[in-house]
């Protein structure tokens, strides 16, 4: 009978564990529910989330530093769009699309292999890349592009995006 | 790495990505990352023209690579790192999140 109590207490202490979550808040009708990490790193513009065996990384995109010699503002959500969905923008000079099929290739991006979700106003776009086990995310809500990075499986990449909630 | 090494990279890396690197310490796992980046790319593959390959499995670049060849790979990059912006610069923005992990030590 002794046990039970002890029982019921570890048992507990495993629920706890597994609910407890932290959240990133994104903007007012958007958050990241996520579970516990080992650690939290910052760098200057690139929240690091890490795990055991994966890890998500956070920024908001800055047109000028996709890439650090290319100015996009004002072309940002075009061109990220135009990675995901193979098409030439007919808007943009061909070094640019050739620079969003580069990207693409990159991404490991295919005619089969992006995710499309739609949370209110805002919307998901990403890719998971078999090959290097690495999946790339971007949410456009009202006024942001937030850029989501996962080092991991796909199974994690699938979670991190049903983390992505609304508020 | 020696000095002169690490300012190769150091030149390298600021090059491709921008003030960020200026904080970066110039690491063993630095070097690696570089590695895989370059070596990755078809389009750059001047640089690795002087570099044994494959890398053994279980090897990382930087302690299979002899420190002469090494100091040669660096100075490529840094010589010629207009170049390689251009045509690494999709494959430096997938990895550019590695090499931020690497710098904070996780």
């Amino acid at each position: 009978m002794k046990k039970i109590p002890v029982l019921l207490f570890i048992f507990s202490l495993f629920f706890v564990t597994e609910s407890f979550s932290d959240t990133l808040v994104l903007s007012s009708k958007l958050k990241v529910d996520y579970p516990n990490p080992v650690l939290i790193s910052h760098t200057e513009n690139t929240l690091i989330i890490k795990y055991e065996n994966w890890s998500f990384l956070h920024n908001i995109v800055n047109p000028k530093e996709i890439y650090h010699t290319i100015d996009l503002t004002g072309l940002e959500k075009d061109f990220i769009l135009s990675i995901f969905e193979q098409k030439t923008n007919s808007n943009f000079p061909e070094w640019l699309n050739a620079l969003s099929r580069e990207q693409a290739k990159e991404f490991g991006v295919t005619s089969s292999n992006v995710l499309r979700r739609k949370i209110n106003l805002s919307e998901i776009i990403g890719v998971y890349d078999k090959k290097r086990n690495s999946g790339y995310l971007y949410v456009f809500d009202e006024t942001k592009i937030h850029h989501f990075v996962i080092y991991g499986s796909e199974e994690k990449y699938n979670l991190l995006v049903s983390y992505i909630k609304e508020r | 790495m020696d000095l002169y090494d690490r300012d190769n990279l150091k030149a390298f890396l600021v090059t491709l990505f921008g003030n960020q690197a200026n904080n970066w310490p110039m690491s063993e796992k630095m070097f690696n990352l570089t590695f895989e980046l370059v070596s990755e790319s078809s389009a750059c593959s001047s640089a690795m023209a002087f570099v044994p390959r494959p890398i053994p499995y279980g090897q990382t670049p930087f302690k299979w690579l002899a420190k002469e060849v090494r100091s040669k790979f660096l100075k490529r990059l840094k010589n010629d790192k207009e170049h390689y912006v251009i045509c690494l610069k999709a494959a430096a923005y997938r990895m550019v999140g590695k090499f931020q992990m690497a710098s904070q030590g996780v």
